[in-house]
């Protein structure tokens, strides 16, 4: 073997990845050449003391910034998304508008769905910052107010049906979705002309809807199996 | 026979409602800190890395924060010793994070992952002193630059580490430093070195032969071997 052979090997021979005949070949050159004995022995000295340098350790506080930082992010991000929500795939050209097309479904379908227990908006609700959404929206909340009292009642009658662990955590998020609708209302009450809170609260109470329509839809099938399972 | 729905038993608030709420608190307040979030799918110090990784898709703090914990500190050392500075290497592992976990939607498999963020931190730093490098080009005549990035880190930078050793890393070029920190510093393989920096195996082996050598002719230089 020759030094540049030996040279190409010195690596890897130092890494253990150098095998069989390779690696005795090395090793006999390694004998007879003083220069490549030289070069092993430096590189060894140098692989050695790369290991034992001193491993540093980022301050504590570097976490918490990069977590302020991603919520920050992760905050703008939902709050561009938001202006940007389509409705039912099209494009919305501007936030207003997509407002004013949810609100306009809102009421329609409140209408259909609870029109016996409709309420006109109060003429105290009409004069909020005397804007037409805000009245909208105060209607809208109405409406969810009412739905979600026709469905309490539903629920109280479905809920013999229930397994009483399902209903127990039904009842946890219950709380939950109490507790945000809470937090909105102080808003609300905070900034009465702020539509986008109002929006927000909105959501809630659809949510809340969707809750209370998803545990009598669960109490219903609850009766169901057990009136098939009697029978049985 | 109770009549009783047979998965009944086992039913936690997991399996019917949080991601509801979380849906609504997410309309409602916007994305949610780990403290507010109701999340009772917490990770555990002990989690794989491909749970972490999907977990943290999912946008959960507590995860995130576990790979952080994992990588901060073989990807800060990555980051000081391309700098020199613990302040700078602490905002480069800042970046390097805030990359990875805007990113991190787009990944699958922990094997990548591990190669990725490397790939990710790597590309921070030489980025960083790619940019002070024009700032420094603006101040003095190109005739003065002649290694890529190895004459462009902070001149003022501190001496805590005042090793002959470090003083030859800092001399090395950008490619030849990568590869020396990963294999000699970090451990990795050839074949993982490959991957992260896009060469062949045979490339890594003979980058790491020049690197070495540089570093031993500038020791030698000092006398020091």
């Amino acid at each position: 073997m020759k030094c540049v052979q030996a040279l190409e090997g010195i690596s890897d021979y130092i890494d253990g990845n150098l095998q069989g005949g390779e690696r005795t070949a090395l090793e006999s050159h390694l004998k007879a050449c003083p220069q490549c004995r030289e070069l092993l022995a430096d590189f060894q000295k140098i692989v050695e003391e790369a290991q034992d340098l001193e491993s540093l350790e980022p301050p504590d506080s570097a976490w918490s910034a990069i977590r302020r930082d991603l919520e920050t992010r992760r905050h703008a991000a939902w709050k561009k998304s938001l202006l940007r929500k389509r409705l039912f795939g099209f494009p919305l050209i501007k936030p207003v508008a997509v407002f004013g097309a949810a609100l306009l479904l809102l009421i329609v379908a409140g209408s259909l769905t609870i029109g016996p227990l409709f309420r006109h908006a109060g003429p105290e609700e009409l004069t909020v910052n005397g804007g037409l959404a805000l009245t909208k929206l105060a209607e809208a909340e109405t409406h969810y107010k009412l739905a979600i009292t026709a469905l309490n009642d539903a629920m109280s009658a479905s809920e013999k049906d229930m397994d009483p662990e399902i209903l127990q955590v039904f009842r946890d998020n219950l709380q939950l979705v109490n507790f945000s609708l809470e937090e909105c209302r102080q808003a609300v009450s905070r900034n009465p002309g702020d539509i986008e809170t109002r929006y927000y609260m909105l959501a809630v109470y659809k949510q809340k809807t969707d809750l209370l329509s998803n545990m009598i839809s669960y109490g219903t099938e609850s009766a169901s199996r057990k009136e098939t399972e009697t029978t049985l | 026979m109770t009549g009783q729905p047979a998965a009944c038993s086992s039913v936690t608030r997991v399996d019917i409602y949080p991601l509801r709420y979380d849906k609504i608190k997410t309309a409602v307040f916007g994305p949610i800190s780990t403290e507010e979030s109701l999340d009772v799918t917490q990770p555990s110090p002990d989690d794989s890395l491909d749970e972490l990784i999907r977990l943290s898709q999912e946008g959960n703090m507590r995860a995130m924060e576990m790979i952080y914990e994992r990588f901060k500190r073989p990807l800060f050392n990555l980051a000081y010793r391309y700098t020199y500075d613990r302040a700078l290497a602490e905002d480069l592992l800042h970046d390097i994070f805030i990359k990875i976990y805007n990113n991190i939607h787009s990944l699958d498999r922990e094997k990548a992952f591990v190669g990725w963020i490397y790939r990710v931190a790597i590309n921070t730093c030489l980025s960083h002193l790619r940019r002070k490098k024009s700032e420094v080009q603006k101040a003095i005549s190109l005739t003065d630059m002649d290694d890529v990035t190895g004459d462009v880190e902070d001149k003022s930078r501190e001496k805590i580490l005042s090793k002959p050793l470090e003083e030859a890393i800092r001399a090395l070029p950008s490619k030849l430093k990568s590869v020396f920190l990963l294999h000699d510093l970090q451990g990795y393989k050839h074949r993982e070195i490959a991957e992260i920096l896009g060469w062949s195996v045979g490339t890594s082996k003979s980058q790491l032969f020049k690197a070495r050598m540089k570093m031993r002719a500038f020791l030698k230089g000092k006398d020091l071997l």
